[in-house]
C-alpha cells in the first residue's frame, strides 16, 4: 500500500490543496460529527460494562462464591463476555472512531457518505448486545474471542463491512496523493479484520476443519485480531497525533515501512505460538514462537520513532493532556510486546502457559497501549467534533491517573502472579489446591486494580456526558475556540 | 515558557501544531530523502540481524525437520525418542500366559481372590467338583461358552448366570486360566493344553450358555 503511496508521492512530488483554513477542518468535522460521536458513545457504554465485568470476573477468581447464586453470572460466561466486551465493544468503537475522524482529516474532504458510518456503526452496536445475550444466556462456542454465538456473527460481519466500505471510500476520495502512515494502518485493521473473520468463522463454524486444525485457526484468529486489527488502529492514532499535538514529525519517519510490513508479517503468525506443548506439529508453533521473536523488528522502529518523537518535544508532554495518554501507551506498547517475544520461548512457556500471565501481557497490550492510545485521541478530538472545551481538564487528569495506575497493578499482578503459580506449579510437591491460595494475595490486588480502573471509567463517562450536554459558552459559539494550526515544521538536513 | 502560555490561552482543550496537510507534506518528504548514517536507521539494521540469527537458529533447533507428523520440537526430545525406537528389542521366545493375572481381571470379582464365592450368589471354585472333575473338560466348556440356571455345588444350590469368555480369551488364554483354578486353593487337580481347549473349543463350536443338566455326563 505505502508502496504504491510512495509512487504516487514521487510522480507528484506537490501536492494538491492548501487546507490550511480552519473552515476546511470543520466542514470535515461536521460532516461526519454524527457518526463519530455515535462511535464514542458506544465505546463510552461499552468501556463502562467491561469495567464492571472485569471487577466482577477479578473477584470470582478470589471469592469463587461471589456471585454464585446467578446462573447468569458464572465464571465461565462473566469472563468472555468482558473479553468480548472489552474488544468489539470498547476498543473497537473508540478505534474505529479515531480512525475514522483522522482518515477523514487526512482525506481533506468532507465525507459524502458519512450515513454509511452511522447506520454501520450503530448496526455494529447491536451486533455486539446480540452476541453478549448469547453469551450470557449459554450459548457461546468455546474459542477464545470467538465465542458470540454464530447468529451474532452475520450482523456483526455485516455491520464491519458497512465501516470498512466508508473507510475505504474515505481513503480513495482523498485530496492528497501522498497517504500518511496512519492511513496505512488504518486501512490494513479494517482489511484484516475482515479476511481473519472470514476465515476464522468458516474454518471454524461453517465448513469446519478437521480435528487440531481448528484450534490452530483459533489461536492464529486471536492472536490476529489483537495484533492485526486492534494495533492498527492504535498505531493510526499515535502515528497521527504526535505530529497534530506536538507539533513534531514523527524521528525516523523513513522507516516506517520497514516497521509497517514487518509488523503485518510477524504479527499474522505470532498467535500461533500458543500452541506450544499442544498436540499439533511441532512446526506450527515454532513458526508462532520464531514470529514473535520477530516482532523485535517492529518494536525496535516503533521505539525508536515514537519515543524520539516524543521526548524530543519533552516539556509538552504533560501539559498535554492527549500525549500524555499517547505517551503511556507507547510504554504499554514497548513493555507488552516485548513480554509477547519472551512469554512466547518455550522455556517461559514451560512456567507461565496456563498461568494468568497471558491475561495480564493482554489487558497490558490492549487497555494500556491501545486503549489508553484511543482515550487519548479522544480527548483531542472531541472538542474538535463538539466544539466545546473539556468539561474538566481535572476529571481527565484523574482518569488518566487512576486508570493509568490501575492497568499498570492490574498487569503487574497477573504477570507476577503467572509467574509464581506457574513456578510454584513446576518446582513444587505442594497440593495444587495450595498453590493456588498462595497466588491469592496477586488475585485481591488485581481486584483493587479493577475497582480502579471503574473508578477511571466512571470519570470519563461523567467527563463525557458533561461535554455532550454542556450548553455552549459565549467562547465557543463564536466560533474561533479552535484555531488554524501552523505548518508543520521541518527542515531537511 | 511557550507551553505555559498556549496553556493559558486554551485551558481546557489540546492545541492543533500541524495541520493535516503539512503533516502529510513533511513525512512524505522524510520518506524520500536519505539520511546518511541515520542511527535509526543502524538499530533497525541490527535488529532485522538479530531477528534473523534468532529464527535461524531457533528454527534449526525446535522445526523437527518440518515433519507435520512430528509432535517433539526440541532435538533431545527427538533423540531420545528415536533412541528408543531402535532400541535393542529381547529375542522373541514363547509367550508364556500368566492365568492368575487373567483370573485376578476376569474372574475374582465374582469367585473371589480365594476361590470361595460368594455364598448363596456365586459358587466357590475352591474344592468344586465342577473345577476338579476328569480331564478338565468340564471347566474348559463353561469358560468357552458361559453357564445359566441352577447349579449345586457343594451341596449348595445357585441360580446365575456365568458369562461365556470364549470370544475374549483365546485358546492359551483359557487353558492358562483353567490350569490356574485346578491348581490353586488346594485343588491339585491335572493341568490342560491349549490344544485340548482348541480340540473342545471345535467341538463345541458357536451355541448359547450350557446348563448344569446339559454337562451332568462328566459326573457320570
Amino acid at each position: 500500500m505505502n508502496l504504491i503511496c510512495n509512487l504516487f508521492s514521487s510522480l507528484f512530488p506537490t501536492l494538491e490543496g492548501s487546507a490550511a483554513d480552519r473552515d476546511r477542518e470543520q466542514a470535515i468535522d461536521s460532516s461526519i460529527r454524527f457518526a463519530v460521536l455515535g462511535l464514542v458513545k458506544g465505546s463510552v457504554f461499552w468501556l463502562l460494562i467491561s469495567s464492571v465485568l472485569g471487577l466482577v470476573v477479578s473477584i470470582k477468581l478470589h471469592s469463587p462464591d461471589y456471585l454464585g447464586d446467578s446462573e447468569f453470572l458464572t465464571y465461565g460466561k462473566v469472563y468472555p463476555a468482558f473479553w468480548n466486551a472489552l474488544v468489539f465493544g470498547w476498543l473497537f468503537n473508540a478505534g474505529l472512531a479515531c480512525c475514522a475522524w483522522i482518515l477523514a482529516r487526512l482525506s481533506g474532504r468532507p465525507s459524502g457518505n458519512s450515513g454509511l458510518l452511522a447506520i454501520s456503526s450503530g448496526a455494529w452496536n447491536v451486533a455486539v448486545v446480540i452476541g453478549l445475550i448469547g453469551i450470557f444466556r449459554g450459548e457461546l462456542s468455546p474459542y477464545r474471542m470467538l465465542e458470540f454465538p454464530s447468529y451474532a456473527a452475520p450482523f456483526l460481519f455485516a455491520a464491519f463491512g458497512g465501516i470498512g466500505l466508508w473507510i475505504v471510500l474515505t481513503f480513495k476520495a482523498r485530496a492528497y496523493r501522498s497517504a500518511f502512515a496512519s492511513q496505512w494502518y488504518a486501512l490494513a485493521g479494517v482489511f484484516s479484520f475482515v479476511w481473519i473473520y472470514t476465515v476464522a468463522q468458516v474454518m471454524i463454524f461453517c465448513l469446519p476443519a478437521q480435528g487440531v486444525f481448528q484450534a490452530v485457526v483459533a489461536s492464529w484468529f486471536k492472536g490476529n485480531l489483537f495484533g492485526l486489527v486492534i494495533a492498527p488502529f492504535a498505531f493510526a492514532t499515535i502515528y497521527y497525533l504526535i505530529p497534530k499535538a506536538l507539533g513534531q514529525h514523527i524521528v525516523g519517519y523513513r522507516q516506517a515501512g520497514i516497521a509497517f510490513w514487518s509488523w503485518i508479517i510477524f504479527s499474522s503468525c505470532s498467535g500461533l505460538a500458543a500452541l506450544v506443548s499442544g498436540p499439533f506439529p511441532a512446526w506450527v508453533a515454532s513458526v508462532g514462537v520464531v514470529a514473535s521473536f520477530g516482532l523485535f523488528l517492529p518494536i525496535t522502529i516503533f521505539s525508536m520513532q515514537f519515543l524520539s518523537s516524543l521526548l524530543a518535544s519533552f516539556s509538552k508532554i504533560w501539559d498535554t493532556i492527549s500525549i500524555r495518554y499517547i505517551f503511556y501507551g507507547v510504554v504499554a506498547l514497548i513493555a507488552s510486546t516485548l513480554l509477547i517475544i519472551v512469554g512466547s520461548l518455550r522455556s517461559v512457556q514451560d512456567t507461565v502457559q496456563f498461568s494468568q500471565f497471558d491475561d495480564g501481557v493482554r489487558f497490558l497490550f490492549l487497555a494500556g497501549f491501545a486503549g489508553m492510545s484511543f482515550m487519548g485521541a479522544l480527548y483531542y478530538i472531541l472538542p474538535r467534533l463538539l466544539n466545546k472545551e473539556l468539561a474538566s481538564a481535572g476529571l481527565a487528569d484523574l482518569q488518566f491517573w487512576v486508570q493509568g495506575l490501575s492497568i499498570f497493578v492490574i498487569a503487574l499482578c497477573a504477570i507476577t502472579g503467572g509467574i509464581a503459580h506457574g513456578s510454584l506449579l513446576n518446582g513444587s510437591t505442594a497440593d495444587a489446591v495450595a498453590i493456588l491460595q498462595s497466588t491469592q494475595s496477586y488475585l485481591v490486588l488485581a481486584t483493587i486494580g479493577y475497582a480502579m480502573f471503574l473508578c477511571g471509567s466512571m470519570a470519563y463517562v461523567v467527563s463525557f456526558t458533561w461535554m455532550l450536554l454542556a450548553p455552549r459558552s459565549e467562547k465557543e459559539k463564536s466560533a474561533d475556540l479552535i484555531k488554524s494550526a501552523p505548518e508543520l515544521e521541518y527542515t531537511p538536513l | 515558557m511557550e507551553d505555559n502560555r498556549n496553556q493559558q490561552e486554551l485551558p481546557e482543550l489540546d492545541a492543533s501544531r500541524a495541520n493535516d496537510e503539512s503533516v502529510i507534506r513533511v513525512h512524505a518528504q522524510i520518506r524520500r530523502t536519505p539520511i546518511a548514517g541515520s542511527p535509526i536507521a543502524f538499530f533497525t539494521t541490527i535488529a532485522l540481524i538479530i531477528v534473523f540469527v534468532f529464527g535461524w537458529f531457533y528454527f534449526r533447533r525446535y522445526f523437527a525437520g518440518g515433519d507435520s507428523h512430528a509432535y517433539v520440537a526440541d532435538r533431545e526430545q527427538i533423540a531420545a525418542m528415536e533412541a528408543y525406537l531402535n532400541r535393542p528389542k529381547e529375542p522373541a521366545g514363547p509367550v508364556v500366559v500368566d492365568g492368575g493375572a487373567l483370573y485376578a481381571q476376569q474372574c475374582s470379582a465374582c469367585h473371589q481372590a480365594n476361590g470361595q464365592g460368594l455364598a448363596g450368589a456365586f459358587p466357590p471354585l475352591a474344592g468344586s467338583e465342577w473345577v476338579t472333575t476328569g480331564d478338565g473338560e468340564l471347566p474348559i466348556k463353561i469358560l468357552l461358552s458361559g453357564l445359566g440356571g441352577e447349579i449345586t455345588v457343594k451341596g449348595q444350590t445357585y441360580n446365575g448366570a456365568m458369562p461365556a469368555f470364549g470370544a475374549v480369551f483365546d485358546d492359551a488364554e483359557i487353558a492358562a486360566v483353567v490350569n490356574y483354578i485346578r491348581g490353586s486353593w488346594d485343588n491339585e487337580a491335572s493341568e490342560v493344553t491349549a490344544e485340548q481347549v482348541a480340540a473342545v473349543r471345535a467341538d463345541t463350536g458357536s451355541r448359547g450358555t450350557w446348563t448344569a443338566a446339559e454337562l451332568q455326563s462328566h459326573f457320570e
